[in-house]
């Protein structure tokens, strides 16, 4: 029978897939058609682009193998042992503190070797990534994706740690705030979009983990005062927000990436160029390979492309909920929550700036948008989830009875 | 706490997990499908701001398609295309300081240092202008440009430049016209010159000598050289000046098509094809979608009547009559009269003449405000021994040969004389005079009934009908005349085709004119008996003369002109309407063939090598005078001046031959004969034009292969 976690690796599966195919899309080139008029006599080449065999020896196959290998042990990890291990006794609060104190100065670590001379490399104007000489021409990691990942485990530990203890504002919410606020604050000062995915992805942990939700509301002014201030702080996020408000304005500069990319999405019609057949991702659309993927892939393949991928990731985020539903380790649920909730968020923001509904920031679409740690990563993470299924589908189906079932017995 | 708190706590956790889970989850689904919706919006109903933003990615080339070529009706080339480079400059790009290439420049394309220089130096100081105003439009402008700007401004100069490089082909980019476009208002600063022309099209030894230049690289491996460009054009060449004013001129984009090339355009021209192709964000091409080619449709060739050989001799024969007699110019007309095809075709106008002053038109007096009359100006007398400019001016010969008038089909003359071989025929016909019939001449002076003075080059006491037109009696021709009533002097001058236009097609051409019944005096009837108040183009003369030349059946028809030769899919060119009967057509032809014995008589005299034809002809000589052209705005012609120059004459002959079976006829018009040959009144059209008719056609019908006349064959025996 197909059970949640199969559903989730297949979606794994399909958009990477989606994701190898278009990436090559995007990056084709073409060798330019050569029109020479002599006489009536036209010389004109037909045109090279993407080949099967092409995709196949591509670097983003490779990353997908990777992937699919990580998502592959993720899955048969004896996870639950290890959560047991983790909250083997029941937490002395000091203790804890200190773990995580040294967790998130372990993360800051990690974030600040993107400043190393010789390890970091500069993007675009900001420093999010280090090169890992490993393999080849060398591994370009984003220690932001740890840190996403790193900061998720951390609250859920914490939150699973302190079980109803978490309504506690001082000893449940606050540590865990305040090691979010750290991590997303350092993150922030380099990516803003992912500073703030990371702290929502890491509240929604903290809510889910029993957080008050009206100790919570009264840090939402302060985080919203900090993204404003962190806006305001760098000229070209001003100009991105401004552009977002009226792109038209200045079609040729600030606004030029958002209408490009709009145009994309709309160039196409219904049913798209056609796969291969878009335009814009020649020269027209910034960043086409990477951020603005699905804007290639409403272009090439229309609204139905585009429902494809809506679609796989829905089913993605409902199959992540079948599987955290019937969880009944606390840790294992909102690890699953954190993650299912990671994508999804991811998705939407790259959505919502894709279609101009959302001003640009540097976010990628999960398991799509060309990328080699963020695809082995978070394909690691989906990996967790299909464990947390398979290791759930072993015991009797009573023991892991709905919890609204349970709260109704009791 | 207790362990079932605890749990109860713990259960409650739970609970609270698995609704924010759900929750979020839900959110995130319904936000996803929200972006779908979206997705979907922007695909379906683009708003009208991106679809203004969204400009296609394609660019369409058009591809020319090559113009047929003009053959003569033997195949030879009369008019061809062929590619051909010119120099285009891009000023932008151009090498600082410039001296060097010009200095080169001039060297390989063969032009004067001091051509190349202005055009290259004017061009750079007009974009140091612009370039100033542009700038101060800069500094008054709001913002200094942000780097992204600057990034797209990039872009888009990738694009121009890239449009500007391409070379064969491309469409060029005006060079001023183009305008950004305006930022509040303010009046748009302008642009900078991309493109200029430097010299006409090269020759292939310059061209090579230019692109060797170019592919020069300095030390950099940069083009020594940068911004000079060749650019490809299609150059239309032709055989040469003998048939320039027929053939006619294509200028760039078609334009200014005169002569064959015009009347034969569509034929010619073919059909232009397009590339539409997919260009990235650079400009360069990507791919071509299905059914964006459409390969450009070559011209078809075209072969005109006109035989070059034939054309080579009349324009040969024609200078050197022109030359001879002094004249201003000189019109010739050859036509194949069983086929109405025109074979030569030859406008000639003297520019060495010297000597020449402009009529001395009056000005028209304009009246003063207040003063009812104007006041007359100072007397202008017409200065009877000055010999007058009698050609109409035409601005376009200066700039080429082809671009000028054809006055063969577009000017009109009075044919004087020769004009009695259509009256003489048509009063015969209508059986009001035999050819045997006596009429009394009056020892050449007379005046008619209402009191005109009438007077005769040869004068006799009588003549025969037949000798009235040998000998060009106009006081025959007048009393012949006057046995018709007006309407069938009318009609029979219609007949001939005068008084409309041929049907050629050649462009400009003049119908003539004939005066029109309502208004046909006696005066009228007096005068175009003889050759005067009508007015007729070269053209209309040789088809009308061509009536008479056709044997048979056919003779005494007049057929329509063509200037393209037959094609297999062509009908035979029928007859029009017959316009004598055959036998009336035939006598006319053997009277006029005493006319032209007379005058190789009278050659032989003078000259003693231009006798001993081969091919006995036709024909019949005219004098008359010229008349005054219109009078330039705002002038008029000088009281008590007559219509006509004074003292100037256009001498014509129209003839053919042989005699027997007419293969060709002609008419030859010398314009204004040198007022040396008046004096010594040598002027007639049977001195002047006629031995260069009979000259012509004794060579273009041995080159057509005419049998030699048995009765010239007798003659030369006689003699011999």
């Amino acid at each position: 029978m197909l059970r949640a976690g199969h559903m989730v690796a297949l979606c794994v599966v399909a958009l990477l897939t989606v994701g190898v195919v278009m990436v090559n899309s995007a990056g084709m080139t073409v060798n330019p058609v050569r029109a020479a008029v002599d006489g009536a006599v036209m010389v004109v080449d037909t045109p090279r682009g993407v080949t099967f065999e092409s995709i196949l020896f591509s670097r983003s196959s490779v990353y997908m193998a990777l992937a699919l290998g990580a998502l592959a042990i993720a899955s048969v990890l004896p996870i639950r042992r290890l959560s047991a291990s983790v909250q083997q006794r029941a937490g002395s609060l000091g203790v804890d503190l200190v773990v995580v104190g040294l967790v998130v100065a372990a993360i800051l670590v990690a974030l600040g070797t993107v400043y190393l001379p010789g390890l970091g490399r500069e993007v675009n104007g900001s420093s999010r990534w280090i090169n890992l000489p490993v393999v080849g021409d060398g591994l370009s990691v984003q220690p932001s994706e740890v840190a996403k990942w790193g900061l998720l485990g951390l609250t859920a530990w914490w939150a699973a740690r302190r079980g109803s203890g978490m309504s506690s504002f001082w000893f449940g919410l606050i540590p865990a705030l305040v090691a979010v606020g750290a991590v997303a604050a350092v993150v922030t000062a380099e990516d803003l979009g992912t500073g703030v995915l990371i702290a929502a992805s890491a509240c929604i942990v903290l809510l889910a983990g029993g957080a008050r939700l009206w100790q919570f509301m009264l840090f939402v002014p302060m985080g919203l005062a900090a993204v404003g201030l962190a806006i305001l702080a760098s000229p070209y996020r001003v100009a991105r927000l401004t552009a977002f408000l009226d792109p038209y304005a200045d079609p040729q500069g600030t606004g030029y990436h958002m209408i490009q990319s709009m145009g994309a999405v709309a160039g196409g019609g219904f049913f798209g160029r056609g796969l291969g057949h878009g335009l814009q991702k020649f020269g027209y659309l910034p960043e086409d390979r990477t951020d603005f993927l699905f804007a290639i892939i409403c272009e090439e393949l229309g609204t139905p492309g585009a429902a494809l991928v809506v679609f796989l990731f829905a089913g993605l985020l409902l199959a992540g909920l079948a599987i955290v539903r019937r969880e009944p380790d606390r840790l294992l649920r909102l690890m699953g929550v954190g993650v299912i909730t990671t994508v999804g968020l991811q998705a939407v923001i790259n959505l919502a700036v894709v279609t101009g509904l959302g001003p640009t920031k540097g976010i990628a679409l999960p398991l799509v948008s060309s990328g080699g740690t963020g695809w082995i990563l978070t394909a690691f993470s989906l990996g967790l989830l299909v464990a947390i299924d398979r290791r759930g589908s072993a015991e009797p189906a009573a023991v892991i009875a709905p919890p609204n079932a349970r709260a109704a017995a009791a | 706490m207790n362990r079932s708190e605890s749990r109860g706590d713990a259960s409650a956790v739970d609970r609270r997990s698995i609704v924010v889970a759900s929750l979020v989850m839900v959110g995130l689904v319904l936000a996803l499908l929200v972006m779908l919706g979206r997705v979907a919006q922007l695909q379906v109903r683009p708003g009208e701001a991106l679809l203004a933003h969204m400009p296609n990615r394609t660019t369409t080339r058009a591809e020319p398609a090559v113009r047929g070529d003009l053959l003569d009706r033997r195949g030879r080339l009369l008019s061809a295309s062929r590619f051909g480079y010119r120099i285009i400059v891009d000023p932008v790009l151009l090498p600082d300081p410039p001296h060097e290439l010009i200095v080169r420049l001039a060297a390989a394309c063969g032009l004067p240092e001091g051509d190349v220089g202005q055009e290259i130096m004017g061009v750079l100081e007009q974009n140091r202008a612009r370039a100033e105003k542009i700038a101060a439009a800069e500094a008054a402008g709001s913002r200094p440009p942000s780097a992204a700007a600057k990034l797209a401004a990039a872009l888009v100069e990738a694009k121009r430049r890239f449009h500007g490089e391409d070379g064969p082909g491309a469409e060029p980019i005006a060079d001023s016209g183009e305008v950004i476009e305006a930022e509040g208002g303010a009046e748009p600063p302008p642009r900078l010159i991309r493109y200029r022309v430097v010299g006409g099209v090269l020759g292939d030894a310059q061209t090579r000598a230019v692109r060797e230049m170019l592919a020069e690289r300095n030390e950099r491996k940069r083009a020594r050289f940068p911004g000079v460009y060749l650019e490809r054009r299609v150059v239309r060449e032709g055989a040469g000046d003998e048939a320039a004013s027929i053939v006619g001129k294509v200028g760039f984009d078609g334009l200014w098509l005169t002569g064959a090339e015009r009347l034969l355009d569509r034929s010619l021209q073919g059909q232009d094809g397009f590339v539409r192709y997919q260009r990235d964000a650079a400009g360069n091409p990507l791919w071509i979608e299905p059914g964006q080619v459409r390969p450009p449709v070559a011209g078809a060739d075209v072969r005109l009547s006109i035989d070059l050989e034939i054309q080579r001799i009349a324009f040969e024969e024609l200078s050197r009559g022109v030359y001879d007699c002094d004249a201003a110019g000189g019109r010739l007309v050859a036509m194949d009269p069983a086929t109405g095809e025109i074979v030569a075709m030859v406008d000639l106008i003297r520019d060495d003449l010297s000597g020449l002053s402009p009529y001395p038109w009056e000005p028209i007096p304009r009246a003063p405000p207040g003063a009812k009359k104007p006041a007359p100006g100072p007397r202008i007398t017409v200065d009877p021994t000055l010999r007058y400019q009698t050609i109409k001016d035409d601005p376009n010969r200066r700039i080429h040969p082809s671009l000028a008038r054809n006055r063969c089909v577009e000017d009109v003359y009075e044919p004087g004389s020769t004009f009695k071989c259509f009256v003489w025929p048509s009063i015969t016909d209508l059986g009001l005079a035999r050819p045997d019939e006596v009429f009394d001449t009056e020892g050449g002076r007379w005046a008619t009934a209402y009191g005109r003075p009438i007077q005769d080059v040869t004068r006799r006491d009588s003549m025969t009908w037949r000798e009235v037109l040998i000998n060009s009696s106009n006081i025959g021709m007048i009393k012949g005349g006057q046995r018709m009533t007006f309407r069938q002097l009318h009609d029979a001058v219609g007949r001939f085709g005068f008084g409309r236009p041929t049907g050629l097609g050649l462009p400009g051409e003049a119908a003539g004119v004939v005066t029109n019944l309502r208004n046909w005096t006696k005066y009228t009837h007096t005068s175009v008996s003889f050759g005067y108040e009508v007015a007729v183009t070269p053209l209309q003369m040789v088809r009308a003369f061509s009536a008479l030349a056709r044997d048979g059946r056919e003779a005494g028809t007049l057929v329509p002109l063509r200037m393209t030769s037959p094609h297999p899919d062509d009908r035979a060119p029928g007859v029009v309407y017959r316009v004598l009967p055959p036998e009336v057509a035939r006598l006319t032809r053997q009277t006029l063939a005493g006319v032209t014995a007379a005058m190789e008589t009278k050659l032989a005299q003078s000259d003693a090598s231009q006798s001993g034809w081969q091919y006995s002809i036709f024909g019949k000589s005219g004098t008359a005078k010229i008349p005054l052209t219109d009078p330039p705005k705002d002038h008029r012609r000088p009281r008590g001046s007559s219509a006509y120059f004074d003292n100037q004459y256009n001498s014509s002959f129209i003839a053919g031959g042989p005699t027997e079976s007419p293969r060709l006829v002609c008419v030859v018009v010398i314009d204004d004969p040198g007022p040396d040959l008046i004096r010594r009144k040598v002027h007639y059209g049977s001195s002047t034009a006629g031995p260069v008719a009979r000259r012509f056609l004794e060579r273009a019908l041995a080159y057509v292969g005419a049998p030699i006349s048995s009765r010239a064959a007798g003659a030369d025996d006689g003699s011999g």
